[in-house]
């Protein structure tokens, strides 16, 4: 009859146990909630127990995991405005360090914020109400929108027509200067005879076609006239309306508790493209900037390396760093909310 | 009674806030890439490759009829 011992694994080493386990959530939770602890995000009163509580919670063990995650919704919460166009989410994950699925570095966190996708995604021409503008003085509708676009560039990212021109110089134009370039050297590498009939091949956008509907300064907005000017043209409340939405813009940005970059907001942190965008800004319905962004986004899709977030930051995860993210992340919040006021204005809804 | 202090002593140490603390055998990703966890993984891989091919193996040539 055969023993019980005979049955048992045979030991290979004394140092090797029969059985392991990856100590992997841990790597994300316990750092960030010590970090969390640190900056006083979890405070003390979240690690007592509630006055009344019932006795399952008095006894339950505390979990760093639901400490963390009411610490940052908490948090999260308390930055949010009334908003009216834009809804954004927060978590925190790790990613793999090179943008694809490799060299997973532990002891980095991401923080990404993505667009709540069960509302609309805001979309707006930005035609109707900039001409109306340009139209009562000439520059007042490219100062503003150049306002727009200084305060894109400290939003998360959006599908605007600066993203659109840069995919466009990428995606078509390359390095050529001009129309008559680009066209020439598609008719070399095509092998074809004339120019038209490179054009008649439908899938190349020359500049002049981009801006066939649209004046060259959408894309390159310039503060041309000044604020005096516009206070001496503006002749009705949807003019003052715009100046006091700028107004309150600059007043945002040029205080001295404003202190991101733009380089400090958006998904470009991360190395693989975003498909998503806090809002569509469009000259006109079904324009040239929507195609262009519509093939770019076409293109990232089929390469399958993509992310959907609209914010990425990297932090290894500390009382400071902690505190910076939540700083840099209040002024973006209330430049949104500035911003919204403007978009109201000056967008008309698509 | 947990503080912040000390529960930022504890998953320190302990990696967890958990009083029973992190379960025997939880190995870092630093004693995977032991050189034990090497000379284990290439033992295991030797006698692997000795097992001989899978006949049950699916390839193109492998028609399952209804």
């Amino acid at each position: 009859m055969m023993g019980p011992g005979l049955l048992a694994m045979p030991t290979l080493h004394a140092g090797i146990p029969s059985a392991v386990r990856l100590r992997e959530p841990n790597s994300l939770v316990a750092p960030l909630a010590i970090a969390l602890l640190q900056a006083n995000q979890i405070t003390a009163a979240m690690l007592k127990s509630r006055p009344n509580a019932p006795l399952v919670e008095v006894f339950a063990e505390p979990d760093e995991r639901a400490l963390a995650v009411a610490a940052l919704s908490t948090w999260w919460t308390s930055i949010q405005y009334c908003s009216k166009f834009f809804s954004w989410g927060l978590h925190v994950q790790q990613l793999p360090e090179d943008g694809y699925h490799r060299h997973l570095d532990e002891s980095t966190i991401w923080f990404c914020m993505t667009r709540n996708t069960d509302i609309q995604m805001p979309r707006f021409a930005l035609e109707p109400r900039i001409t109306a503008l340009e139209q009562h003085l000439a520059g007042f509708g490219q100062t503003v929108l150049a306002v727009l676009f200084d305060a894109t560039m400290y939003l998360p990212n959006a599908l605007d027509p600066w993203r659109a021109v840069s995919a466009a110089q990428w995606m078509h134009w390359h390095d050529f200067q001009t129309d008559e370039e680009l066209l020439e050297d598609q008719r070399e590498e095509r092998g074809y005879e004339t120019i038209q009939q490179v054009i008649d091949d439908g899938d190349i956008l020359t500049r002049a076609e981009f801006y066939g509907d649209m004046p060259r300064w959408v894309t390159s907005p310039a503060r041309v006239v000044s604020r005096g000017e516009i206070v001496a043209a503006a002749s009705n409340s949807f003019h003052h309306d715009v100046i006091a939405a700028c107004d309150a813009i600059a007043v945002l940005v040029n205080g001295p508790e404003f202190t991101i970059r733009p380089h400090e907001v958006g998904a470009h942190n991360y190395p693989a493209d975003s498909v998503d965008g806090c809002m569509v800004l469009l000259w006109r319905d079904n324009d040239q900037i929507s195609r262009v962004l519509d093939d770019e986004l076409n293109m990232h899709g089929e390469a399958g390396d993509y992310i959907e977030f609209i914010d990425v930051q990297r932090m290894v995860p500390s009382s400071a760093a902690i505190k910076k993210y939540q700083s840099r992340t209040r002024q973006v919040m209330q430049l949104a909310q500035l911003t919204e006021r403007l978009l109201e204005l000056i967008g008309e809804p698509i | 009674m947990l503080t912040r202090k000390t529960a930022i002593a504890k998953l320190r140490e302990a990696g967890t806030l958990a009083s029973s603390g992190v379960p025997v055998n939880t190995i870092t990703p630093v004693e995977v890439d032991s050189p034990l966890a090497r000379v284990l993984a290439s033992t295991l891989a030797h006698n692997k490759a000795r097992s001989g091919p899978r006949l049950l193996a699916p390839s193109f040539a492998h028609v399952v009829l209804p």
